[in-house]
């Protein structure tokens, strides 16, 4: 496939502008921002347009934009190429929305667009993947050979040696896989580990994530403490409700227990009052024998007993006092004779003694008990049989006496001594009624005072009933129910107090929806910081395995043709180029072999191995027809390499089309020198 | 005689915000605003003096909600007096013995159905009976039986969980059901949408503010009267914002700035200074979308209360056609390489992308 004509018609700085094109060596000739770099893109933009070849929807590359021209509102251009036999004009229209692609046989005038593939990214064929067997991509990067801008400080052995897997196999010298290997560490340097904490990106968001873990946790554990603390708190104040109830139960005990004391009070005081009733029930009887005049009663009384005595004289009998007491005081002795004796004899351990002296004893008693059943015999005036065994003295003087006795005993209005002694009996029990009630009156009062009478009597008052069921408890026990049923509840109060604090003091922790809401945030820039480490870790292991990857075989035809190739340009002294297995490029030199690393050669020469290479892709890429375009590639070159160069141009121009862009007159000068003939172009 | 009340239920008091729902900084206020949207429905119900409130469920968020809610509840409940409040207790809010409910003492206008079979409450001089059982754990696997009821009162149910989901772990309630025990209202919660049923008189009361981006449309609450012949039921819309979820689809034209103008293109009919968006951006972008949704984000926040951009673009990379057009050559083999590896499809992904982007980085794009 050859081009043979260009329609610029609106492109860049081009209005309207054509070109016609040879078979062989085309020189395109134009000083700096002539147009060289556009009629380049217009080459490829024809053949492959302006579209990102990597991506999945239809994109523009910059070059786009860059070649659209400023004043007019065309872009749009044409090419006449023929191939085959046949000539052809491929036409497009740049303009976005309005794009078109169309290809026309000029023998006939047929459209043959769509003979050719569609692409549904593109949304439009692509000529030039029919016409060169060969993407856009390998297009650019085998079909132009440009200058290399090589730098002073560049170590351009180096760099043709890591690039040439890439230049090899990419065709490009773009593509490195130690650059982009480097690139991604960068990239991970940035995001960092997590282990570095406090100088990467990924480090401080997991120490973060970490410290937000932990005070999640603190709180989850806080809120289920709290949590917890509520039940307690509900189930002390249950209880404190429970204690409340049996304390006012109790209350009411201790006031049961108060009633029974101060009933018992009471009932003391009750007692002396009935002790007084009866008194006065008692006096009520006596005071009958107040105005009772007793003056005289020891005068009767003595009388009385003189009386007896005369009677007691006239019978020839001692008083009966004095024989009773004779009776009583005889058994007595022997009684206590004997005791002493059981004593004795039982101290001493005589059996015998003992018996003799117990009864003894025991016959003295009752020999004392029948004494004192006989009744002394009174001595009554009217007594006849006192009366009949009086001697006549006697009996006047028991006479006079009587008469005597039954004067003031008729004084007192007492018909006999009886009664006389009867209200005798009366008016002493009178006094001593009087007396006792004095007595107990004071006592009611002292009483009275000492159990505050009149609160008491309020007190029992008020004082509820104690019921029939309830069982008797002692004070004590009562007091002492309360006073533990207080002190649990004051326990209980003080607890329920803390816990409440204890509580309080959780809501000044901050909130747990806060936190998880910050996690949240924080965990989703660390998953993507992870991810993306991963992709960077796991890419970098990706660029390096193939990077180590051992080329068993690394296209020897590319190496011969580069050989050959060399071998021209170099006069011969390098005739062969071989790539070892760590891609070190050596040249054979001379007839002696000698093998050379790239590395030990000039740079010039270096130069002619990578322009040999650019060439050998070329050569092998792509249709074999494929016009070769260069960019002034011997700009660095002596005069000897440009002459070698330029001359292994023209024997290529006799087999492929060439399109040379120079903007130096003097390699105009060299093409003419060396007869090459270029189909000049002046831009 | 009418009876009038309303019904709220899905309050979630204290809720916690995930970051795919609302910005962090919005999430605080989002529970204020929570808070007084419930405060101001109650409010209403004093002043226009309904017969009652019941709320169905899910008052608390309990894992969440604070002791200051509680008694901040609980004192709004107390002002509310005589009105009383009938309440059961959710999933979110179990009454079991941790529960948060026990945390205060509730007014005595407060009625909480406490008991996880259904028990009635008699207002008689309403003729009413409201029956309610209340939730004491998260889930509930059991499908719910119904209480006996006689027609010679009016009946309400009060009931918490699903409705006609088989297998479901939340109490569900079958319809036919309640279309033959003729309740005369069944007010439900659970479904944070409000929904009206025409097989039998009842409704999905509705979150009264919406919880997340799921929950479109209106909210707000059920206005219910009850009359001797007839129920009628009346959504009233109070949420004081809603959540809008929006799709913008990349153009491979697009730029930051068209895609500003796409987003503003479709929020303009909307309210974006008051409510909560959500744009999802989807399609092929060249390279990392993550600096673009940046410079989006710092376009378009000035002029949005809230806005979320989700990215769900795709890297804008053709790899099959790289590795088609590269073969054997090291982008070929790095595609292989990668896509033969046994790494996570996410991490595998990152990882071509990331390889290409950074083996083409030297070429012209």
């Amino acid at each position: 496939m050859r081009i043979t004509r260009l329609d610029m018609q609106s492109f860049g700085k081009f209005h309207q502008d054509h070109w016609d094109f040879s078979p062989g060596f085309n020189c395109v000739f134009g000083s700096n921002e002539a147009g060289k770099s556009t009629m380049q893109g217009f080459l490829q933009g024809m053949f492959y347009g302006f579209y990102n070849p990597y991506t999945k929807t239809r994109r523009y590359t910059p070059a786009y934009d860059r070649f659209r021209p400023w004043d007019h509102q065309e872009y749009r251009g044409s090419v006449h190429y023929e191939t085959d036999g046949d000539a052809y004009r491929l036409s497009r229209n740049f303009i976005k929305g309005d794009e078109s692609v169309s290809v026309v046989r000029l023998s006939d005038g047929e459209e043959i667009t769509n003979q050719f593939p569609y692409n549904g990214t593109y949304r439009t064929i692509v000529p030039g993947d029919a016409l060169f067997q060969m993407s856009g991509l390998m297009f650019q990067n085998t079909v132009y050979i440009q200058q290399r801008l090589v730098k002073p400080e560049d170590d351009f052995a180096s760099e043709v040696r890591d690039n040439f897997v890439s230049i090899a196999e990419d065709f490009s010298e773009d593509v490195s896989v130690k650059n982009a290997v480097t690139h991604l560490q960068d990239q991970l340097e940035k995001v960092g580990s997590p282990s570095r904490q406090k100088t990467s990106a990924l480090g401080k968001l997991v120490a973060e994530l970490s410290n937000l873990e932990d005070e999640r946790l603190e709180l989850l554990r806080s809120h289920a403490q709290m949590r917890d603390w509520f039940v307690m708190r509900r189930k002390l104040e249950e209880t404190n409700r429970e204690l409340d109830l049996y304390f006012q139960q109790l209350e009411v005990e201790e006031e049961y227990c108060k009633r029974v004391i101060l009933e018992k009070d009471f009932s003391e005081l009750e007692e002396t009052k009935e002790r007084i009733r009866l008194l006065e029930i008692d006096h009520a009887k006596v005071d009958g024998y107040r105005d009772f005049d007793d003056s005289e009663s020891e005068e009767i009384m003595e009388l009385e007993s003189q009386l007896r005595y005369l009677k007691d004289r006239m019978r020839g009998e001692n008083s009966q006092e004095e024989e009773d007491q004779e009776w009583v005081r005889w058994p007595l002795l022997p009684g206590l004779i004997s005791l002493i004796t059981v004593l004795l004899f039982y101290f001493l351990a005589f059996p015998i003694g003992i018996y003799v002296g117990l009864g003894s004893f025991v016959g003295s008693i009752l020999l004392f008990a029948w004494v004192n059943i006989k009744q002394r015999k009174s001595v009554d005036p009217n007594d006849d049989e006192g009366h009949s065994i009086l001697s006549v003295a006697d009996r006047r003087e028991y006479e006079r006496m009587l008469a005597r006795l039954y004067a003031h005993c008729q004084k007192a209005n007492c018909s006999q001594l009886q009664e006389y002694k009867k209200k005798i009996t009366g008016k002493a029990r009178l006094v001593e009624v009087e007396r006792d009630l004095a007595h107990l009156d004071e006592v009611f009062e002292v009483q009275w005072k000492e159990k505050n009478g009149n609160l008491l009597e309020m007190e029992l008052r008020r004082l509820p009933v104690i019921p029939a069921e309830w069982r008797v408890q002692s004070a004590a026990e009562v007091a002492e129910e309360c006073k533990k049923n207080r002190q649990q509840r004051k326990e209980n109060e003080l607890e329920i107090e803390w816990l409440k604090g204890m509580i309080a003091s959780k809501e000044e922790d901050r909130s747990l929806a806060r936190v998880e809401e910050e996690l949240g945030v924080l965990r989703e820039k660390a998953d993507r910081l992870h991810l993306k480490r991963k992709g960077l870790l796991a890419a970098i292991e990706g660029l390096e395995q193939i990077a180590g990857e051992v080329q068993e075989q690394f296209s020897p035809e590319l190496t011969s043709n580069m050989g050959e190739t060399l071998s021209f340009l170099t006069n011969g002294k390098y005739r062969e180029v071989r790539i070892g297995r760590d891609f070190e490029i050596r040249l054979v030199e001379g007839e002696l072999e000698r093998v050379v690393p790239v590395d030990e050669v000039s740079a010039a020469t270096i130069e002619l191995v990578y322009f040999a290479l650019r060439l050998s892709i070329h050569s092998l890429s792509g249709d074999a027809k494929t016009p070769l375009f260069l960019d002034e590639p011997f700009s660095q070159f002596d005069r000897e390499r440009h002459v070698q160069s330029l001359r292994l141009l023209a024997e290529y121009a006799k087999r492929k089309q060439v399109i040379f862009f120079t903007s130096q007159e003097y390699e105009l000068d060299l093409m003419h020198e060396l007869n090459m003939s270029p189909h000049l172009i002046q831009l | 005689m009418e009876i009038r009340f309303f019904h709220l239920a899905d309050i979630h008091i204290g809720k916690c915000y995930s970051t795919h729902c609302l910005s962090h900084d919005h999430a605080e206020s989002r529970r204020n605003e929570t808070w007084g949207t419930f405060a101001r429905i109650c409010g209403k119900a004093k002043e226009e003096a309904v017969d009652f409130i019941l709320i169905a469920g899910d008052l608390f968020d309990s894992h969440y909600c604070s002791l200051q809610d509680l008694l901040g509840v609980s004192e709004m409940f107390a002002s509310l007096s005589p009105t009383p409040v009938y309440m059961i207790a959710g999933n979110h809010d179990p009454l079991g013995e941790k529960s948060v409910y026990h945390w205060v003492k509730w007014p005595k206008n407060v009625t909480l159905f406490s008991s996880q079979q259904f028990e009635k409450i008699e207002l008689e001089e309403k003729k009413l009976n409201i029956w309610g059982k209340s939730w004491n754990l998260k889930e509930d696997h059991e499908s719910c039986k119904l209480p006996g009821i006689t027609s010679d009162t009016k009946n309400l149910l009060l009931h918490h969980g699903d409705l006609d989901q088989e297998g479901s772990l939340y109490a569900n309630l079958s319809s036919q059901t309640l279309q033959e025990q003729v309740f005369d209202y069944v007010a439900l919660g659970h479904i944070h949408r409000p929904k009206i049923f025409k097989n039998f008189t009842g409704a999905y009361a509705g979150s009264p503010e919406p919880l997340d981006f799921g929950e479109f449309g209106e909210h707000g609450y059920m206005d219910v009267r009850i009359t001797d012949s007839d129920t009628e039921i009346e959504f009233v819309s109070e949420s004081s914002r809603k959540f809008v979820a929006l799709q913008i689809e990349v153009a491979a034209t697009d730029s930051v700035l068209t895609l500003a103008s796409k987003i503003r293109s479709q929020t303009k009919d909307l309210q974006p200074d008051q409510d909560f968006f959500k744009i999802t951006v989807e399609g092929y972008w060249e390279g990392q979308f993550e600096l673009a949704a940046s410079q989006l984000m710092a376009l378009l926040q000035p002029e949005f209360y809230d806005l979320a951009i989700l990215d769900k673009t795709k890297p804008d990379l053709n790899v099959e056609r790289l590795e088609q057009v590269y073969g054997d050559s090291a982008i070929g083999r790095y595609i292989r390489t990668i896509q033969s590896s046994d790494l996570e499809e996410t991490v595998q992904k990152e990882a071509l992308y990331v390889g290409l982007e950074a083996l083409l980085k030297g070429k012209n794009r």
